[in-house]
Formats: structure tokens, sequence, C-alpha cells
């Protein structure tokens, strides 16, 4: 008695289904449990209210801290320090800041920025350094 | 008959498949009340991330640990008008004072590890670290680094944490150069207090990262907390690991605090073997269940370096390190590696044995 082959059950349309439904429960598993770069920053300083700007708008920010004004430029959702009046410059030296969850500060002149994501499952919820 | 077996077949499938794409996204969208404030407190930028409770609760639960912040920053600051000043001075004399009660975790707790740490850390050399002028929050004054001469007068009678002696319900001193300096691991105890207090609000899942070193309980929203770990030269994250439960994730780093001076850097993790900044390290993390022994010995292996980081990690008893040397060559045990996903260019890995 001859069994009746697996493949031989499906149609072309079934398998393009199957190989549809594959790609969006894989797509989904990674848009909701990996990557999510950030998507918006929260600025905040001792001397003026927080900020919460757009990381895909460029702009440079004017930032007033204790020591003096920080610069920040936000590109292609990025952000950075460009200027600090603080001496080390260990602000500026770290870079570029794009993933959800990361903070950057310039301590000596009292300002933060927190990275957050519209997306609720950021890849990181804390960085460490 | 067998049409309509077919038939039913397809439709099953296709049901199914529906169900675990829905499912997928329903698990994720769910919102989840998140609280989370940002403070520049303990001489650093401290988070506080909450899941899950309801924002009353979390607010008042994060107002009262700002204060116990506040509290312990102005409470053990080694140079200004407090508690642990009062007591260094003392210490000096070699008189015996009462005990001070609010220092008191301190000095036991690092009087434990400082012995395990054969020493490496060592929170009793304020004055060399006042010497190097780490002991201000901003180091934008410093200029330049102490002169040699200097570093081997302290080294000379260097204090230990074991010469701060207990007798009944008094304290005394046996090094005239002992100044205890808390600095990072005052970080740490900070953390774990304040978890606890969290805690004793009913809140079961938290996060407090105190600038860039942070404890974490509970879960967010029922998967592990994913933590990544800066490059400790250039940008982006270097590495990430899981944490759920309860557990400290603390970095020692040559690159978190230090000054320039003729275009050479020097950082603030003093070898109290030398005087002078530990230089065979560029990172190290450990993950450890309290954030005060975490703290500890991520500074002790820091300075300890590539060849002696798994004797005193074992002596401390940790069981999950990474170390970044000096070439970039990364050094953990087989159960560290386990947890750590490298999300940059994989590195050379030296795998130790068993802690």
């Amino acid at each position: 008695m001859r069994g009746i082959g697996i493949a031989s059950l499906f149609t072309t349309a079934d398998k393009i289904l199957f190989l549809f439904s594959f790609t969006l429960i894989t797509a989904s598993f990674f848009y909701f449990w990996q990557s999510s770069p950030a998507s918006y920053a929260v600025i905040k300083s001792e001397q003026q209210d927080a900020l919460t700007i757009n990381l895909n708008e460029p702009q440079l920010l004017h930032i007033q801290g204790m020591l003096g004004v920080s610069t920040l430029e936000v590109k292609q959702g990025q952000i950075r320090f460009v200027t600090s009046p603080c001496r080390n410059k260990i602000c500026i030296q770290s870079g570029w800041h794009h993933h959800g969850g990361a903070v950057s500060a310039c301590l000596p002149n009292r300002i933060s920025v927190q990275l957050a994501s519209h997306v609720s499952n950021a890849r990181y919820d804390a960085i460490i350094f | 008959m067998k049409f309509n077996f077919y038939i039913s077949l397809k439709i099953v499938t296709t049901i199914f498949i529906a169900c675990l794409v829905s499912l997928s996204g329903c698990s994720s969208s769910k919102p989840v009340a998140e609280f989370h404030e940002t403070v520049f407190t303990m001489g650093t930028l401290v988070e506080v991330t909450i899941i899950g409770e309801k924002s009353a609760l979390s607010e008042k639960a994060y107002a009262a640990i700002l204060d116990d912040f506040n509290y312990m920053h102005n409470t053990w600051h080694p140079w200004k008008p407090n508690a642990l000043k009062r007591v260094n001075s003392l210490l000096k004399t070699g008189a015996s004072f009462p005990l001070a009660p609010s220092i008191l975790p301190l000095i036991k707790k690092s009087q434990i590890l400082s012995e395990q740490s054969q020493g490496l850390f060592n929170p009793a050399i304020g004055q060399l670290v006042k010497l190097w002028g780490f002991h201000q929050d901003n180091l934008d004054e410093i200029i330049e680094p102490p002169e040699d001469s200097s570093i081997q007068v302290l080294l000379k009678q260097l204090p230990k944490m074991s010469d701060v002696k207990f007798k009944g319900l008094s304290m005394f001193g046996i090094n005239e150069n002992i100044q205890l300096d808390f600095g990072g691991f005052a970080k740490g105890v900070a953390v774990d207090s304040t978890i606890e207090h969290l805690k004793e609000f009913g809140i079961k899942n938290a996060i407090i990262n105190a600038g860039g070193d942070l404890r974490a309980i509970g879960t967010k929203n029922g998967r592990p907390w994913r933590i990544g770990i800066r490059n400790p030269r250039g940008d982006g994250v270097f590495a990430a690991v899981e944490v759920s439960g309860d557990e400290s994730v603390f970095t020692s780093g040559d690159y978190e605090r230090y000054f320039e001076s003729n275009g050479k850097q020097y950082h603030h993790i003093i070898d109290p073997r030398t005087g002078y900044p530990a230089d065979k390290t560029r990172s190290v993390t450990v993950i450890h269940s309290d954030a005060a022994t975490a703290d500890a010995a991520a500074t002790a292996l820091f300075i300890a370096g590539p060849e002696k980081w798994h004797e005193i990690a074992k002596a401390m008893g940790i069981k999950y390190v990474m170390l970044i040397a000096g070439n970039g060559d990364v050094h953990m045990n087989p159960t560290m590696a386990k947890r750590i996903e490298f999300i940059i260019k994989q590195p050379v890995i030296k795998l130790s044995s068993p802690l």
C-alpha cells in the first residue's frame, strides 16, 4: 500500500501561504523582540526644562548647563555632544548614541541625554559602562 | 472524503499560523506601565526604571529612594563636612572613639572584600586618590599627575582596611595615613540599599543604573532585562547580557574618569601596589547578586589584570567575569562566556578555567 507524500497534499498556493506566514512570524519576532534603535531623546539640564526631541530631525541643540552651553548634534537617528564647556570632553569622546535605552551625559555640566524608542521593546533596557 | 480531509488540514494549518502571528504581536504590544526617571546624585547620573506598577506607587518609591541617595551621598562623601570626614579625622589620631553607625556597614563590608581581594580593593587609600585629584566630582581642575616622590611617601606606609580596629563599641585607627574614600563602592552599597527599599514598596521589576552600573530585579514584562555593555574603545555597544531575578552588573573601565596631561591619559583606578593607575586592563564586567560586591570585585579585578584576575575572582566568590585586556583580548570564565553576546566584531577570547 502506497502512502500519500506530504508534499503532494499542498498546492503551490499553499506553499506560498506557508512561506508568507513564516516570513511574517520571523519578521514579527525580530520587530518585537530584537533590534529597536532610539527614535527620540529626552535632554535634561538643571538649568532649563527637559526637552524631548525627534532623533530623525537633523538639528543642533544648545543646552544651558551648570558650567555653560553644551551643543548637541542630532542626525539620522543619532545624537552626540559636539561642544561642551567641561575640560576633559568625555561626553564628546563618547561619540554618537543611537540605541534605545542608552544614556549619555556631561556630568560636569549636569546635562543628560536619555535615548528611548516608541517601540516598547527596545534592544537594551539599560547600557552599562 | 479525501478532498475534505485536505481542505480541513489546510484550514487548520492556516488558523494555527494566524494564531501564532497574532500572539507574537499581542504579547509584545500589551501596554505595561513603565516609570523612568534620571537624576544627578552620588556624583553621577542615576536612572531608575520601574515596570508594571501604578504610577502613584512608582513616584512614591522614586521619591523615597532619591532621598536615600542624597542622604548616602551627603553622609559618605569623603571630603565634605559629614560623618565620614569626622571618622577619617578621628582614625588618624589613633585614639578610640564611639562607633559611627552610618559608616559602620561600609567599613565592615569593605574590610571583608579588601581581604578577599588581597588588598587590591582598598578604600583606605583616600590620600593617594586625593593626591591624584580623583576625589573631586569635577576632574576639570586636574592639570597634571602628582610627583612620584609624593606617591612613594604614601606607599611607604600604605594604609589598609585592616588598619581600622574595633574594640567593643569603639573604633580606632593604627595608621596615620588612613583616609577612607569609598568612591564607587559607596555607589554599589547605595544601589543595594535603594533596591531593597524598592522591594519594601512591593516593587518587583526594576533597574537602578547608577552611572553605568546597575542592579536589576524581576523581569521586563516577563522576559529577562537586556543589558548592553558599552564599547571601551569607540562608539556603541560592545556586548550584551541578559539578567533576571536579582542580579547586579558592574563595569570598571579606564574610560570612565580620567584626565589628560601632556597627551597622556590618567584614569581613576589606582593600583595600591604602585600608586599609579592600573595599566593592564581596559575594562572589567562582573555579574553578582549584590551590587556592593560586584562593584568592589570590578575594581579589584581591573587592578589584578589578565594574569591575576581569575585568582582574585575565585577568592571573592565571583562567578561571572569578562575582562578586556589592554591589548583588546577578552578574558572570560566559561559560565560568563555562555551569557555574553558580542555585538560588534568577535574579539579574541581567552577562556579561563571555571570559577
